[in-house]
C-alpha cells in the first residue's frame, strides 16, 4: 500500500520534471520587449495566422504573409502609380499591350536566381495553370498572355482594356516569387516563399509569431518610398493575438509596437497613454444590403421607403464612437470616382426621415397592424439580417433594428459566423445582410455586382453594362464618368443602404518614427519606419 | 446502511416520512436556504420583470451611452445607452428559461438512457459506448458545432447546452440505478416474476429520485453557465434582447472604459448559479440518507 | 490487473473513436459553410469555387470522403489542412506540448486546492473553517470561467504586472491560464473531496478503526483518504483528459497557441480535416485518460472488480 503511494508521488515528481524541464521560452522573437540590446525589432500585432505563404493558394493576404514579396508597381498615397520592380512601362494606343522595362540587378532571397522577365512570366503561368490555377486567378483574366521580350522587357497581352489592373499589378495578387524555388519546393513551398521583398522570413511558429529579418541587400522598393534601401530595423515580427482587449493591453504596455485600434479604445488611448494614434480613411464602406432574390426587396418601393430610415449619424457615433461618417455614395473618398457634388445630391435626396419611410409605404398600400408593424396583404414587413459576430458589426445591427422599429419594420438580427456568411450568401440563403466592401478602385463595384454579384444578387442590364464599362478604359479621367452614372443609377434604384465609410485606427508606441500613411496600400509604409 | 429487505408494502410508508424528514434536514442546513431565497429571488425577479425594471431594457438613449452606476442607472449603461439593470432584470427570465429547458432535454435525453442502460444489461454496454463518444467529445465544441447546425437563437442554445449534458445524466441516472438493483434486492423481485415496469416504476424510480433531484439543480447552474459561455464566444445570442452572457461579449469591447459593464452581468450570472448550487447542496445534503446520520 | 482486461479495454475503445470521427464528420457536413469560398475570397467566380472544391476533394461523396479520413489516421495520416496546405499531424504535434503543460499544471493546482480545501473542510465538518472553504468553493464553481480569465488578466497583468498578459513566452505564461483552470475545477473537487471524505468517515471500518485505538492520524491517511480518494480520481482523470483537449477560453483569452485553438479556427473556417484531426487526437487522449484512472482506481480499491 505503502508502495502504490509513493508511486503516485513518484508520477507527480515525474510530471513537475516534464513541465520544468520543457520550459524554455518559446523560440525567437518571443521574447516581447522589443529591444534585444542592439537588434532593433519592430513587434507588429495580428488577428490570426497567415494562411499560408504561397499567395497563390489563397484570397487572404495578410500582411504577415507578404511583406517578403514585391510587386511590379505600387500605389502611392496620391493613388498614382509608382514604379517599383518595373521601372517604367508603355502601353500601346489600343490598351491591349503593356510592356514593362524591369529594374535590374535584383537577386531573390535564395540567392541563387536574379530576377528577371522570366520571373515574372512564371508568375503569370502559373496563376493561369490549367491543371492548378491560382486561387486569384479572375483577377487576371483581361491578360492573356506574358511574352518575354528580352531579360529586363515583359509584354502584357490583354484581351480587353482594364485600367483597373494597376491595383492588381500593384499588390500581392501579382507578387512575384523565384521560380527555381517554386520548382523545388513544390508543395511545400507554401512554408518556403522566396521573393525579393525587404523582409526575409526566418521563422513561424503557427499560432504564435512570424519573424522575418531585415533583407540587407535590399534594392531600394517603390520609388515613392523615403527610404529606397533596407529596412532601417533588424528584425520585424508578428505577434498573433487573437484576442482584441489582449492586443490593446500590450500595445499600451510597450510589449507591441503596432495594433490596429478599435474605435472604442481610441479615445483613451490618445487621452490617457503615450500611444500614438493615427487616423486614415479606410478604402471601403459598409452597407446593409438587400437579397434582390427575396420578397420584399422585389418591390422597389420598399427598398427606397428603407433608404429614409436609417439613422447614420446615431450609427457613426455610437457604434463607432464618431470615428465614421455617413456615406451615400456607391463609393466611399478614398476611392477615385467618389465627388463632393455626387454625394451632397444623394443625402439630399434620401435625409433620415422616419415620417417618409411611413409616407412611401403607406402610398404602396401598407397599413400598420396590430403589433405596429406594415402589414399589406397580410404579410408583414418582417425581414431578418444576416450579421457577423463582431462587435462593431453587432452594435451596427442593434441600432437599425431600433431605427426600423420606430417606422413599423420588423428586424431579426441573425448572428453569423463567417464561414457560413460568406459560403451562404452566393447562395442567395439571407434575406440581408449587414457587410462590408474594401477595395482601392472603383472597379469595386464591378465586382460587386458583376452577375448579380455574391451579396445582392442584383441582376440589372444598366449596372452591368456601366460596371463593365468602368475599368474598359486606360486612364481614370475616362473612367470616372462612367462610375458617377452608375452611382447615380444605384441611388436612384437601390439594392442596398449605404450606411458609413470608417477610418483605419493605428496605434504605433512612442518609439517608432517616420509614420506614412498609404490609404491606397492597405497601411503605412513600413520600409519608411524607424525605431527610436 | 439501508435495511430495507421487504419490497412492496414498507415502500408505501418510507416516502412519506423521507419527505418530512428530509425537509426538517433541509430547513436546519442555512447554506440551503441562502441558496433557495436566492433561487426565489430569481425567480421572482424573472416573473416581475416589468414591475421592477426601472427601464425600458431595449430603449436606446446615445445621450447617455457608457456612463457609470449614477441614481438614474444603478449599474450603468450601457454602449447604447441601455440601463444595464433593467438589461439584467429582464435577462434573468433567458437566463433561467434557457437553464430550465436545457436540464430538461439533458434530463429526458440522459435519464431514459441511463434507466435503460442501468435496468438491461445488454443494453447497457452499448448505450455507454454512446455515452462514452459524447463524453469524448469536449463539450464546447459539440455546442458550438449544434449552434452552428442549428443557426443562431436561444432555442437552439438550449437544445445544444442540453444535449451537451446528457453525457452526465446517464451516468449518474446508470450508477443510481444500479445502486438501487444492489440494495433492493430487485434481482429477486425480477426473479419472482414482477413485471419489469412495475419494478421500474415502484422501486426504481422512487429510489433513484433525491439524486436526480440534485442533479438537475446542480446542473442547472452549469447549464447557464455553458449557454453564458455560448453567448461569450458570440454564439447562439440574439440582440437586441439582454441575455448576460452576451452582454458580456458585448462588454468585452469596453473593459478598459466600462468596468461595470463587464462586472454587473457576471455578478449576476455568478449570483444565480450559486443559488441553484447551494440548493442543489442543501438538497443533496437533506435527501442523502447516509449524511443524515452525520453529527 | 491482468494485462488482457487492459488489451480488451484498449480495443474497447476502439468503437468510440469510430463513433467521435463518425459524430465530428456528420456534425462538420451538417454546419451551413464550406472552407472554399473562404479561400477564394468574396469575388471569385463560380468556376474557380467548382475547380477548387474538386482540387479538395470536397466534392467526393460523403461516405467515400469518411472512409478516406479513417484509412489514412490509422496510419498516422491526418492529411493536410484545407486552408494553409501544412500538415495536421505536425501542426498538432507542435501545439500539443503547451496544451499539455497547462493541463498538467491546472491539474496540480486542482489537487492541491481541492484535495487540501476538501480534506479541511471535512475535518472540521460544520465548524467556521469548513463553511469558510465551501463558501469559497461554492463561489469557484459558480463563477463563469472567461469573467475569472479576464479579471486575472487585468489584476496580475494590467495592474501589478507581475505576469506576461498573453502570448506564449515560456513559464510565465502558463500561470494564470492554469490558475483560471485550476482554482475552478479545484472548487468542484474540494466539495467532492469533502464530501467523499465525510462518507468514508462515518462507515462502519473507520469507526472500528477509532475503536481499536488506532492513531488518527493512520486512520485517516491510511484508511479514509484511500476510500475517499476513489471518486477524485476519477474527477481528476476526466479532468486532465478534457483539459488535454485544450481549453477553449482559456486559450482564446490568453491568445495560447494550444490545441483548442486548433479546433475553433478549424470549426470557423471549415477546416473539415483539421478538425477531424485534432477531435481524434482529443478523444484518444480523454480515452487513454479514462484508462488510466481505471488502473489507478483498481490499485487504490482492490475490491472493485472488473468483468
Amino acid at each position: 500500500m505503502l508502495k502504490k503511494r509513493y508511486s503516485l508521488m513518484l508520477i507527480v515528481v515525474l510530471m513537475l520534471v516534464t513541465i520544468l524541464s520543457g520550459c524554455q521560452p518559446a523560440a525567437d522573437g518571443g521574447d516581447g520587449d522589443g529591444n534585444g540590446d542592439d537588434v532593433k525589432e519592430f513587434v507588429y500585432a495580428v488577428v490570426d495566422d497567415p494562411a499560408t505563404f504561397d499567395l497563390d493558394t489563397t484570397s487572404w493576404h495578410q500582411t504577415q504573409a507578404i511583406v517578403s514579396f514585391d510587386s511590379l508597381v505600387e500605389i502611392d498615397t496620391e493613388g498614382n502609380v509608382s514604379p517599383k520592380l518595373a521601372e517604367s512601362w508603355e502601353i500601346s494606343d489600343d490598351g491591349l499591350e503593356w510592356t514593362f522595362n524591369l529594374r535590374q540587378g535584383i537577386m531573390f532571397h535564395c540567392n541563387e536566381e536574379e530576377f528577371t522577365a522570366h520571373a515574372v512570366k512564371h508568375k503569370f503561368d502559373h496563376m493561369k495553370n490549367p491543371d492548378k490555377p491560382s486561387v486569384n486567378a479572375h483577377m487576371i483574366s483581361a491578360i492573356d498572355d506574358v511574352v518575354v521580350v528580352d531579360d529586363y522587357t515583359v509584354k502584357f497581352m490583354f484581351n480587353s482594356v482594364d485600367g483597373a489592373i494597376w491595383n492588381t499589378l500593384g499588390g500581392s495578387f501579382f507578387a512575384i516569387d523565384c521560380p527555381s524555388c517554386r520548382e523545388e519546393h513544390g508543395e511545400d513551398y507554401g512554408m518556403n516563399p522566396c521573393g525579393t521583398g525587404p523582409w526575409i522570413l526566418d521563422d513561424y511558429v503557427p499560432g504564435s509569431h512570424v519573424t522575418y529579418v531585415a533583407n540587407t541587400e535590399y534594392w531600394g522598393g517603390a520609388d515613392y518610398w523615403d527610404n529606397n534601401g533596407p529596412p532601417k530595423f533588424d528584425k520585424l515580427t508578428f505577434r498573433i493575438i487573437p484576442d482584441e482587449a489582449t492586443r490593446i493591453l500590450e500595445l499600451q504596455q510597450g510589449t507591441v509596437d503596432y495594433a490596429a485600434v478599435p474605435p472604442q479604445e481610441t479615445k483613451r488611448l490618445q487621452d490617457e497613454t503615450d500611444i500614438n494614434v493615427i487616423l486614415s480613411p479606410s478604402n471601403g464602406l459598409r452597407y446593409w444590403g438587400f437579397n434582390m432574390k427575396k420578397w420584399p426587396w422585389t418591390n422597389k418601393n420598399v427598398r427606397i421607403a428603407m433608404q429614409y430610415a436609417i439613422d447614420k449619424e446615431a450609427i457613426t457615433e455610437s457604434a463607432l464612437e464618431g470615428l465614421a461618417k455617413p456615406l451615400w455614395s456607391a463609393l466611399p473618398p478614398s476611392i477615385p470616382g467618389y465627388s463632393e457634388e455626387l454625394e451632397a445630391e444623394f443625402k439630399a435626396k434620401y435625409p433620415y426621415d422616419p415620417a417618409k419611410t411611413k409616407e412611401v409605404l403607406e402610398n404602396d398600400g401598407w397599413a400598420l397592424n396590430a403589433d405596429g408593424v406594415y402589414e399589406k396583404d397580410g404579410k408583414p414587413l418582417a425581414v431578418s439580417m444576416w450579421v457577423l459576430n463582431e462587435g462593431i458589426q453587432i452594435r451596427t445591427a442593434e441600432i437599425i433594428e431600433s431605427n426600423l422599429k420606430d417606422v413599423g419594420v420588423d428586424l431579426d438580427i441573425q448572428v453569423m459566423e463567417q464561414a457560413t456568411l460568406t459560403s451562404g450568401s452566393p447562395k442567395g440563403l439571407h434575406e440581408s445582410l449587414l457587410w462590408t466592401y474594401g477595395w482601392y478602385d472603383p472597379q469595386i463595384l464591378f465586382f460587386l455586382f458583376n452577375n448579380g454579384g455574391t451579396r445582392m444578387h442584383y441582376i440589372d442590364e444598366t449596372v452591368q453594362r456601366l460596371a463593365e464599362e468602368g475599368h474598359q478604359k486606360v486612364s481614370m479621367e475616362e473612367r470616372l464618368p462612367i462610375y458617377e452614372e452608375l452611382q447615380r443609377y444605384l441611388a436612384d434604384n437601390p439594392s442596398w443602404v449605404v450606411l458609413y465609410f470608417p477610418q483605419d485606427i493605428h496605434g504605433f508606441s512612442p518609439r517608432v518614427e517616420n509614420v506614412r500613411m498609404n490609404p491606397f496600400g492597405g497601411g503605412f509604409v513600413l520600409n519608411d519606419i524607424e525605431l527610436k | 446502511m439501508s435495511t430495507n429487505i421487504e419490497a412492496g408494502s414498507q415502500q408505501q410508508l418510507k416516502p412519506k416520512s423521507f419527505a418530512s424528514t428530509a425537509w426538517r434536514e433541509f430547513k436546519k442546513n442555512k447554506g440551503a436556504i441562502v441558496g433557495l431565497s436566492l433561487v426565489i429571488f430569481f425567480v421572482f425577479v424573472a416573473i416581475f420583470a416589468p414591475l421592477l425594471a426601472p427601464h425600458d431594457p431595449e430603449n436606446m438613449n446615445q445621450e447617455f451611452r457608457l456612463q457609470g452606476p449614477s441614481r438614474h442607472f444603478v449599474f450603468g449603461t450601457d454602449e447604447h445607452g441601455r440601463d444595464i439593470l433593467s438589461r439584467i432584470i429582464y435577462g434573468s427570465r433567458i437566463s433561467i428559461s434557457v437553464g430550465f429547458v436545457a436540464v430538461f432535454i439533458a434530463g429526458i435525453g440522459g435519464i431514459t438512457l441511463g434507466l435503460v442502460a442501468g435496468y438491461w444489461n445488454k443494453a447497457d454496454s452499448f448505450i455507454m459506448r454512446i455515452i462514452d463518444v459524447l463524453m469524448s467529445f469536449p463539450f464546447l465544441l459539440l455546442a458550438i458545432g449544434i449552434v452552428s447546425i442549428l443557426g443562431p437563437s436561444l432555442v437552439n442554445t438550449m437544445i445544444a447546452v442540453g444535449l451537451g449534458s446528457i453525457p452526465g445524466y446517464a451516468r449518474v441516472t446508470r450508477s443510481a440505478v444500479l445502486k438501487v438493483r444492489e440494495e433492493e434486492f430487485i434481482e429477486a423481485t425480477r426473479a419472482l416474476g414482477f413485471s419489469d415496469r412495475r419494478i421500474i416504476m415502484r422501486h426504481i424510480l422512487p429510489n433513484i429520485t433525491a439524486p436526480i433531484i440534485v442533479m438537475c439543480t446542480l446542473s442547472l447552474g452549469s447549464s447557464i453557465l455553458g449557454a453564458a459561455a455560448l453567448s461569450f464566444l458570440g454564439l447562439g445570442a440574439k440582440p437586441p434582447e439582454p441575455e448576460w452572457g452576451f452582454m458580456l461579449f458585448s462588454a468585452r469591447s469596453y473593459i478598459n472604459s466600462a468596468w461595470w459593464y463587464s462586472l454587473f452581468p457576471g455578478l449576476a450570472i455568478m449570483l444565480m448559479v450559486l443559488g441553484f448550487n447551494m440548493l442543489g447542496d442543501g438538497l443533496r445534503d437533506a435527501l442523502d440518507p447516509r449524511l443524515q446520520n452525520i453529527k | 490487473m491482468s494485462y488482457t482486461y487492459i488489451i480488451r479495454r484498449i480495443l474497447a475503445t476502439i468503437p468510440v473513436l469510430l463513433g467521435v470521427s463518425l459524430l465530428v464528420f456528420l456534425m462538420l457536413h451538417a454546419i451551413p459553410g464550406d472552407p472554399v469560398r473562404l479561400i477564394v475570397g468574396e469575388f471569385a467566380p463560380q468556376e474557380t469555387v467548382d475547380a477548387i472544391t474538386r482540387q479538395l476533394g470536397l466534392d467526393r461523396p460523403l461516405h467515400v470522403q469518411f472512409f478516406n479520413f479513417l484509412s489514412n489516421a490509422v496510419r498516422g495520416d491526418l492529411g493536410r489542412s484545407l486552408i494553409t496546405n501544412r500538415d495536421i499531424t505536425q501542426e498538432i504535434v507542435n501545439r500539443f506540448p503547451l496544451t499539455f503543460k497547462i493541463a498538467v499544471l491546472a491539474v496540480l493546482l486542482q489537487i492541491i486546492i481541492g484535495l487540501g480545501l476538501g480534506i479541511m473542510a471535512a475535518l472540521n465538518h460544520r465548524k467556521i473553517l469548513d463553511n469558510v472553504a465551501m463558501i469559497g468553493a461554492l463561489l469557484g464553481v459558480s463563477m463563469p470561467s472567461f469573467w475569472l480569465a479576464l479579471l486575472l488578466m487585468l489584476v496580475f497583468g494590467v495592474g501589478l504586472k507581475w505576469l506576461p498578459i498573453s502570448g506564449y513566452f515560456g513559464f510565465k505564461s502558463l500561470i494564470l491560464p492554469a490558475v483560471t483552470l485550476g482554482l475552478l475545477t479545484g472548487a468542484r473537487i474540494a466539495r467532492m473531496t469533502r464530501s467523499s471524505v465525510l462518507e468514508v468517515l462515518n462507515q462502519d471500518f473507520v469507526r472500528t478503526a477509532r475503536a481499536k485505538g488506532l492513531k488518527e492520524r493512520i486512520v485517516i491517511y491510511k484508511h479514509v483518504l484511500k476510500n475517499a480518494l476513489i471518486p477524485i480520481v476519477t474527477l481528476v482523470g476526466m479532468s486532465f483528459g478534457s483539459l488535454l483537449g485544450g481549453a477553449i477560453i482559456t486559450e482564446t483569452v490568453f491568445a495560447l497557441p494550444g490545441i483548442a485553438q486548433l479546433a475553433i479556427n478549424g470549426i470557423n473556417r471549415r477546416d473539415f480535416p483539421m478538425v477531424q484531426g485534432v477531435v481524434l487526437v482529443i478523444a484518444v487522449s480523454f480515452t487513454l485518460c479514462n484508462l488510466l484512472v481505471d488502473v489507478v482506481y483498481s490499485v487504490l480499491d482492490p475490491r472493485i472488480r472488473y468483468e
